[in-house]
């Protein structure tokens, strides 16, 4: 039977954040054709994920690179947003913008696998948390160009989710709109990497055993507020 | 263990969980009003970018002054931003340590330890980017944007891990204690 990793120790903790550093800046390291080979996967994802956005627009991802010296902060993608004349948009038929692969898409990814595989675990669960992990995080780090998107070059602030269910207009229109500021910060992108890491690394079961612990001190000292609903 | 005891568990992780989600939704929210702006961020902006000036004048760098938001001297300065204040981990930091199952005395050494110790991390971050800038300009942006935002992040994470391991074992200690 397996059992579920449940002790924790300060040391472990710290040596956790060492491996981390160490992993995360072989992985950041500018190894030759990285960027553009990143980059290019980057492209494709992002291509696939916005493409269908809206059947009456085009959007197009290009590599805004080609031909020049990549520094740190190259912008290397650019993603260009067009609408049919006939929507009456004006000079914003077509829109571009421009983000770096490697600040929005390598370096989560990069981020997420070095917490995953510093994690204390047997390395089978942590080949199977980085492969998992790593899908999931692909999948965010594609979908964020498409949800940025939607309202930048609409000057309607037209999003797609308020057009298929209007009735929820009014409440969800603010909750959107500020969810398209927050994901134009950079933070989501360090951020991301640790529920993703946490969901793939930590079984339920370890939860569980966590859990029990912080509430047997809660049930020793006799703190009500600790003790499970329904609990003796 | 028993499954009614591992079902009240898991409900009391998934409230925790929720807990932890509503904090950080009302951190955000919050993050986006102008209140926030004037008032925390630009008070706490401004704070440590007037102790990172300290702290740089303690380690005989005289000539930097401060400005409001902006730290430098007449060869290199670094301007303390929205987004790259410090601010979330911490917020997040103190969700998880708040909404996580246990007594306020249980969290009280995490607070008192735990918030310090971002926050002069935080003075440490900018002081060493102005330093970075100031001897190695073409590394500052990779510094800036790739080192210390990602170790900050881990730092305020392993803030939470130790805290953890330091609750859990004194949980274990008190389970384990016959009295």
């Amino acid at each position: 039977m397996r059992q579920p990793v449940t002790q924790i120790r300060a040391s472990q903790v710290a040596a956790f954040v060492v491996r981390f550093a160490l992993l995360y800046a072989l992985l950041m390291a500018p190894w030759p054709g990285s960027v553009e080979a990143y980059g290019a996967l980057y492209r494709g994802l992002v291509q696939l994920c916005t493409v269908s956005i809206d059947p009456e627009r085009s959007v197009r991802v290009y590599d805004a690179a080609r031909g020049r010296q990549l520094g740190p902060a190259s912008m290397d993608t650019g993603i260009q947003h067009r609408v049919p004349p006939e929507r009456g948009y004006g000079d914003r038929a077509v829109a571009d913008s421009l983000r770096s692969s490697r600040h929005t898409g390598y370096m989560p990814t990069a981020m997420l696998l070095s917490l995953v595989l510093a994690t204390p675990l047997p390395w089978r669960r942590r080949l199977r948390a980085a492969a998992g992990g790593f899908l999931l995080i692909t999948a965010f780090v594609a979908f964020m160009p498409a949800w940025q998107i939607l309202p930048w070059f609409d000057p309607e602030k037209d999003h797609l989710f308020l057009r298929l269910l209007p009735s929820l207009r009014p409440a969800w229109g603010a909750l959107l709109d500020g969810l398209c500021e927050l994901s134009l910060w950079m933070t989501p992108y360090y951020l991301a990497p640790i529920p993703i890491w946490l969901f793939a690394s930590v079984r339920r079961d370890e939860w569980l055993a966590l859990g029990d612990r912080m509430l047997d001190r809660g049930r020793r000292a006799g703190l009500r507020r600790l003790r499970p609903p329904g609990a003796a | 263990m028993a499954p009614s005891s591992r079902r009240s568990t898991g409900l009391v992780l998934a409230r925790a969980f929720a807990g932890f989600c509503a904090l950080v939704a009302l951190y955000y929210a919050f993050a986006m009003t102008e209140l926030y702006r004037t008032h925390v961020f630009s008070a706490y902006a401004r704070a440590s970018t007037r102790w990172s000036g300290d702290l740089l004048a303690l380690l005989g760098f005289d000539d930097v002054r401060v400005n409001g938001l902006h730290l430098g001297s007449s060869r290199f300065g670094v301007q303390v931003a929205q987004g790259c204040d410090g601010l979330e981990p911490l917020a997040l930091f103190l969700a998880a340590l708040l909404a996580f199952p246990g007594t306020l005395l249980l969290k009280l050494p995490a607070l008192l330890l735990g918030v310090p110790a971002l926050v002069a991390l935080n003075l440490l971050r900018i002081a060493s980017l102005y330093l970075v800038g100031l001897h190695y300009p073409r590394l500052f942006y990779t510094v800036h944007t790739d080192v210390w935002q990602a170790l900050y992040v881990v730092a305020a994470l392993g803030c939470f891990g130790v805290w953890l391991a330091w609750a859990t074992s004194r949980a274990a200690a008190g389970h384990a204690d016959p009295r």
